[in-house]
This record gives C-alpha cells, sequence and structure tokens, in this order.
C-alpha cells in the first residue's frame, strides 16, 4: 500500500525523503563500480512492464477478489538487487507524478517500504542464495530438476510476504510517529498485518508462477543478470549487515534509551541549578537558545515534534524507535559516503 | 481484467492536457519542483485538527486549478484511489477519539472529526499539488530538472525510459489480452496460471524488447547517460514566480488568513 502525503507529519517526511535521497545515491555509486556495462536499456523497459503488469489483476482462487504483484522481487531475480532498487524507485515516482499515487513528500518512505525493503534487504537474504544454488542445478543438469520446484515456490513465497509485511510496518510506523491516528499501535499493526499476509501470498504466489514460465521458456532472462555483476569484492552484504544492526539498534534499543538527560547536560543541569540560580533568570539568552533548540530540533530528546499527546506506552515507543531507525539510519549513511568518497578520491590520486 | 485501452487513455490525459494552451508555464521546472515541495511541507506542518488553518491551501491550489484551467474531473479521477487508503485509515479517528472539540450551540464538533476532515483535505491537496506540477510542465522537463538538482543521471535515464515504454508495453499487454479473450470461447475466469502465462510472456516479449533496444543504442554510441540538451535558465522571471510563490506560502503558514476563525471558537 502506498503511504500517503496525508498521512505524514512535516518532519517524519523529510527523514524519509532524506534517507531514499541517500539510497538512490548509494545504489547510483554501486552501479557504477560493481556492475560492468549496465543494460541502462534492459532496467528502464522492466520497469514498464513492472508498470503494465501492476495494471493486470489476477483473481485469488476461492475468494472473489483479485490483485495484482508489486514487483520488487520479481524485478531482483531479473535484473539483480541494486538496478532493481533504482528501476522500482523509478516507477514508483512516476507513479507518484502521472497517478498521484502517494503524493511528492511521502515517496521517500514509499522508496524505502517498497522498494528498498524487498530489493535490498529480502532479496539478497532470501531470495539470492536459494536462487544460486537453483541456477547451478539448473546448468548442471541437461533436464530441469523438478523437484526443486516446491521449494522455488514456497521461497518466492516466503520473500514477497515477508517483503511486504515489512513495508506495511514501516506505513504502520510511520502513520503512528506522525501522530495522524489515534488507533492503538497494537490493534493498527495487527489490521495492517492481516490484510498483508493474504496479499503477500498471493504476490508470491504469482510471482512463483511467473519466474517458472520464464525459467520453462526462456531461462537465459534468468541467468542474465549474473552476466552483468562484477565478480568480486561486494559490499552489498557489509552494508546489509550494517543497515540490520542499525534498525536492531535504534528501534529496540533506543526504547531502553534513558530519557533521563546525559551526562553532560545532567552536569550543566545542576550546575547552574545549584550555583547559577538567579544569573540564569537574569540571562534572557539562555531561556532563548533553549527554546529555540526545541523549535529547531526535529527528534528533541528522541520524541518526534507533534501537537497531541498521547499517553500510550506503545504509541510513544514506536515514536522512539522511528527516531531512532532513522537516526541510526542517517549516521550510516553519512558513514557509507564518506567511504566511497575517500575510496574514490583515493583511486583518482592512484591513477595520476 | 481492466480493460488496458482505458488505462492508455488515462496516462495519455495527463500528456493531453499539458499539450493545452494556457495549461503549460514556461517557469524553470526547478523553481516548480522546489515550491511544491515548500508547499506541501508548510501545510503539513500544522497539526491534524487545524482545519481552519489547511482550508486556505485547499483554496489557493483551486484558484492555480481555475488559472491554469486544468479539468477539476481529472484531479478527482487520479485521486479516487489514493483517497479510498487515506479514507480507510482516517475513519477511525472519528470513532475512537469523540472529545468535544468545537460547541456551536447544541452542535458538538468531536476531535476526531476534525481530523478526519483535515487528514482527507490533506490527501486532495497533496495529489492536487503532484498533478498540478506535472501537468504545467510537462514530464520530460521535469526529469532533465531532477538532473538539474544532481539526482543521479542512472535514476533519471530510468525515469524517461520507463516514461517512454510504458504505453508501449501496455499496448503490448492489451494484444495479448485481446488473444486470450478472442480464443477464450467464453471462459472468463481469469486464473492465476493463465495469469502468470501471460506476464510470462510478456516479459519474454520486453526482453527481447530491451536487448534490440540497447544494441541499437550501443550501435548509436550510447555509453549509459542520457543526455539531454540542457536549454534551462535561471531567468528573472523565475525569480519573480519564486518570490512570489514563497510570499503566498508566508501568508498561508504564518499570517494564517483564516486564523481569526480560531479565536472566535
Amino acid at each position: 500500500m502506498h503511504m500517503s502525503d496525508a498521512l505524514l507529519s512535516a518532519p517524519v517526511a523529510i527523514v524519509g525523503d532524506a534517507l531514499a535521497i541517500g539510497l538512490i545515491s548509494v545504489a547510483a555509486v554501486i552501479i557504477r563500480k560493481r556492475y560492468k556495462n549496465v543494460n541502462v536499456a534492459l532496467m528502464g523497459v522492466m520497469g514498464a512492464f513492472v508498470f503494465a503488469a501492476q495494471m493486470i489483476n489476477f483473481t485469488i482462487p476461492g475468494t472473489g477478489s483479485s490483485g495484482h504483484i508489486v514487483g520488487g522481487i520479481l524485478l531482483s531475480t531479473l535484473l539483480g538487487a541494486w538496478p532493481a532498487f533504482i528501476t522500482l524507485s523509478s516507477v514508483l515516482i512516476i507513479q507518484a507524478l502521472l497517478f498521484a499515487d502517494g503524493g511528492i513528500l511521502a515517496l521517500g518512505w514509499n522508496i524505502i517500504n517498497i522498494a528498498a525493503t524487498s530489493c535490498l534487504v529480502i532479496y539478497p537474504l532470501i531470495m539470492h542464495p536459494f536462487l544460486k544454488r537453483f541456477k547451478k542445478g539448473y546448468v548442471n543438469q541437461t533436464s530441469p530438476k523438478k523437484h526443486k520446484y516446491p521449494a522455488f515456490v514456497i521461497i518466492t513465497i516466503l520473500s514477497c510476504l515477508i517483503g511486504l509485511e515489512i513495508g506495511a510496518f514501516g506505513v504502520t510506523l510511520e502513520t503512528l510517529a506522525s501522530n495522524i491516528t489515534t488507533l492503538p499501535f497494537g490493534k493498527f499493526l495487527l489490521f495492517m498485518l492481516s490484510i498483508h499476509f493474504f496479499i503477500g501470498i498471493g504476490e508470491g504466489l504469482a510471482t512463483a508462477a511467473i519466474l517458472l514460465f520464464v525459467v520453462k521458456y526462456k531461462p537465459d532472462i534468468l541467468f542474465q543478470n549474473e552476466r552483468m555483476e562484477r565478480s568480486g569484492k561486494g559490499y552489498g552484504k557489509m552494508i546489509l549487515t550494517f543497515a540490520i544492526l542499525a534498525i536492531v539498534v535504534g528501534g529496540v534499543l533506543s526504547w531502553y534509551a534513558s530519557s533521563k538527560p546525559d551526562g553532560l547536560e545532567w552536569s550543566i543541569e545542576k550546575v547552574e541549578v545549584s550555583e547559577n540560580q538567579e544569573m540564569e533568570d537574569a540571562n534572557p539568552l539562555h531561556f532563548k537558545s533553549e527554546e529555540m533548540q526545541k523549535i529547531t530540533s526535529i527528534f528533541p530528546d528522541y520524541m518526534l515534534n507533534n501537537g497531541s499527546e498521547n499517553e500510550e506506552m506503545i504509541h510513544e515507543r514506536a515514536q522512539t524507535s522511528i527516531a531512532g531507525i532513522s537516526g541510526a539510519l542517517i549516521v550510516l549513511l553519512i558513514t557509507i559516503l564518506l567511504a566511497v568518497l575517500i575510496n574514490y578520491r583515493k583511486r583518482k590520486q592512484a591513477d595520476r | 481484467m481492466k480493460n488496458l485501452e482505458i488505462i492508455i487513455s488515462e496516462i495519455r490525459s495527463v500528456e493531453t492536457n499539458a499539450g493545452i494552451t494556457g495549461t503549460k508555464t514556461s517557469v524553470n521546472p526547478c523553481g516548480s519542483i522546489l515550491i511544491s515541495i515548500i508547499f506541501l511541507v508548510s501545510m503539513l506542518t500544522f497539526s491534524i485538527y487545524d482545519i481552519v488553518n489547511t482550508i486556505p491551501y485547499v483554496i489557493t491550489l483551486l484558484i492555480v486549478l481555475i488559472i491554469t484551467s486544468i479539468p477539476f474531473s481529472l484531479i478527482l479521477r487520479k485521486s479516487k484511489y489514493l483517497l479510498l487508503f487515506v479514507l480507510f485509515i482516517a475513519i477511525f479517528n472519528p470513532i475512537i477519539d469523540r472529545n468535544t472539540a468545537i460547541e456551536i450551540g447544541s452542535f458538538k464538533i468531536s476531535y476526531g472529526w476534525l481530523s478526519f476532515f483535515t487528514i482527507l483535505l490533506r490527501g486532495f491537496v497533496s495529489i492536487t499539488t503532484a498533478l498540478i506540477l506535472v501537468i504545467s510542465t510537462g514530464f520530460i522537463p521535469l526529469c532533465k530538472a531532477l538532473e538539474k538538482l544532481r539526482l543521479p543521471n542512472i535514476l533519471v535515464t530510468q525515469l524517461l525510459f520507463v516514461y517512454r515504454y510504458i504505453i508501449v508495453l501496455l499496448e503490448e499487454a492489451s494484444q495479448i489480452s485481446n488473444a486470450i479473450k478472442s480464443r477464450g470461447y467464453g471462459n472468463k475466469k481469469f486464473t492465476i496460471k493463465l495469469y502468470a502465462i501471460f506476464i510470462a510472456q510478456l516479459i519474454i516479449k520486453t526482453y527481447t524488447r530491451a536487448e534490440m533496444i540497447n544494441m541499437s543504442m550501443i550501435s548509436r554510441g550510447f555509453d549509459g547517460e542520457i543526455r539531454t540538451r540542457s536549454d534551462m535558465k535561471w531567468k528573472r522571471r523565475d525569480t519573480f514566480f519564486c518570490i512570489i510563490a514563497i510570499v503566498i506560502i508566508f501568508i498561508l503558514r504564518i499570517v494564517k488568513p483564516f486564523g481569526y476563525i480560531d479565536k472566535l471558537l
């Protein structure tokens, strides 16, 4: 489901956009470095294909409803993780502009929820290791091993399902962090996850069936992204590990982060309270600066700025989590960007 | 299955509207993108109970719609799916939050309803802003502007490619769908197996097409970057436009034209 501008507050939206732009720049650098002669035409036309495929609905057996694919896992299988991420992002941007799906400011979170989770997290973790073995078995065998097909279907369903559920979880967190809905965190989450459970299974089944037919009719399509990739060092896995660590640290551990002032703040407070009470009263500048800091900081003490107050613990936790996650991710992105920059300069110097 | 021809004409509607004289602006696209973002951010900084200050944003956009002569029906048609999702989440607010916010005589409005309507208005504003942006500037100038704003070239190339081939592939899909319909002997069930064959065929056709495009591009000296002729220069009237827009946003956000209503209540 697309996140919408209407369900976001300004700071949450800006954080999402900044993260998405950072990820896209990292992806551009990685594609330039790791993929020799990227088939830009193939990426672009496949993006248009995903667009067309989203317009075609299939009936879900047993129910009267119908669904369509999102295409993250399908694209990653056909193009590889990073090119698929860029392609799916461009599809999302076009949807936001031509179909008004989501909106301009919500684009950042949409790219993260839909493109980044399925292409950069789920595909390398679940789908890619399996596909590698599947392809090896396929190449060595003159006739395809039929007994591997059920495993193929299960893995595809699993990765589509987990990808969608993480996306739904993201939508829930972002909506709550923006303080848009008064729905309690637990109920909202349950609601979103259960809806996306069925969508995920539908998408997984469809993706698996499509891929199996592709394997049957024209298997070389499935093998071509490996040809594009340069063998050798890859820092995709390293970045992935750090991203997961960041999410865990920022999302879970931040609940236990002390809301009391840290050492320095505490000591300054103490000194000021004990000694300079009168002086502080007389010094309006101090108050002004504190006020300014309160206004300008996006996450005052890890809580997002917003008008109304909600007492619920879980709600607070969600807010703390999202502030923590985005903080950690921003730090991670800055580090990666720096590393890439330094590497680039070194290589340039070496070239001279 | 949806009628694919309708979808094709839906996509073309943006382009045909962009062609109408008076719709297209000659403002620098970089300026329009930045102004749209500032406009939306300034609206989102209001709290969701602040319906009084959100209404001026809607009015401003309606005025822009009239000036640019973009048909209102187009906006409504495009927004129906998105507003459904927004509605779906916002509808819980009036159910849960029943504290009275405003009392006019015996008529009470709860905080839940206030936030509900504000969210819907926000949805409308965001959709309309995006559509005005793309219709008034056109998609390809927007892509050029994104490149000027330092987005990676590969993303911009992708945008141009996807945009170019959407309609081609939709037409291809509609051909396959017509073939299925005409040979299906009245079998109207579109099962998952049939669907998978459909999409797999489409992938294979897409792939062959992409190979041909790639080869022809390489043979014409393509090196991975699409170079657009940059005829975008920042002129004096662009500065003028930005200043006026920022003044309007300043009035909407800081001066709050409807702020006095808040004080009355």
